[in-house]
């Protein structure tokens, strides 16, 4: 199972894991190392 | 991410949303998508980009990253992400993964869009398109 965290969006709109997954029948979560 | 920009109609048939989480704040993220829209915009003007096919969120305490496991701790900016895909379903469960060796190793893009498709029509993705734990 996906981990429980409370993260925003770079608009700074909360988004409440795993509850945003209710949004789609599917997600695709990537992780990026940013500009490094 | 340029890959999931480049898939958009078929994350939009197969109403699969997509996040993409690193430690960068809010302006960095913005300054990220912009370029990525800029490129996008140019190279294939024919994708119309609405609804945006890519939201990207902030853990800027890697608090997400470090749940899933996916920290590198021993890079010289800090904590940051290792690059890690999941696809995952309205439940929360773990349906498809691909754990990169490096910034570089990804998943097919086409491949990573059929899985997620897949997935999100209940079905299993297709064998010849694993992904890699």
């Amino acid at each position: 199972m996906f981990p429980s965290a409370a993260l925003k969006d770079i608009d700074g709109v909360d988004i409440d894991f795993p509850a945003v997954f209710k949004n789609a029948p599917a997600t695709v979560v990537f992780f990026y190392r940013g500009r490094w | 991410m340029t890959a999931f920009v480049y898939e958009w109609e078929r994350y939009l048939e197969g109403k699969v949303q997509i996040l993409g989480v690193s430690v960068e704040p809010p302006a960095e993220g913005k300054k990220f998508l912009e370029r990525v829209t800029r490129d996008c915009q140019e190279d294939r003007p024919h994708i119309p980009l609405d609804p945006y096919p890519v939201r990207l969120l902030c853990d800027s305490d890697a608090e997400l990253i470090r749940a899933c496991g996916t920290a590198n701790e021993g890079h010289w900016a800090g904590t940051i992400a290792a690059p890690v895909t999941y696809v995952v379903d309205p439940s929360g469960k773990v349906k498809w993964a691909y754990v990169s060796d490096s910034a570089a190793d990804r998943p097919s893009p086409v491949a990573l869009a059929k899985a997620a498709c897949a997935i999100a029509a209940g079905k299993a993705p297709a064998a010849d398109y694993p992904g890699k734990l």
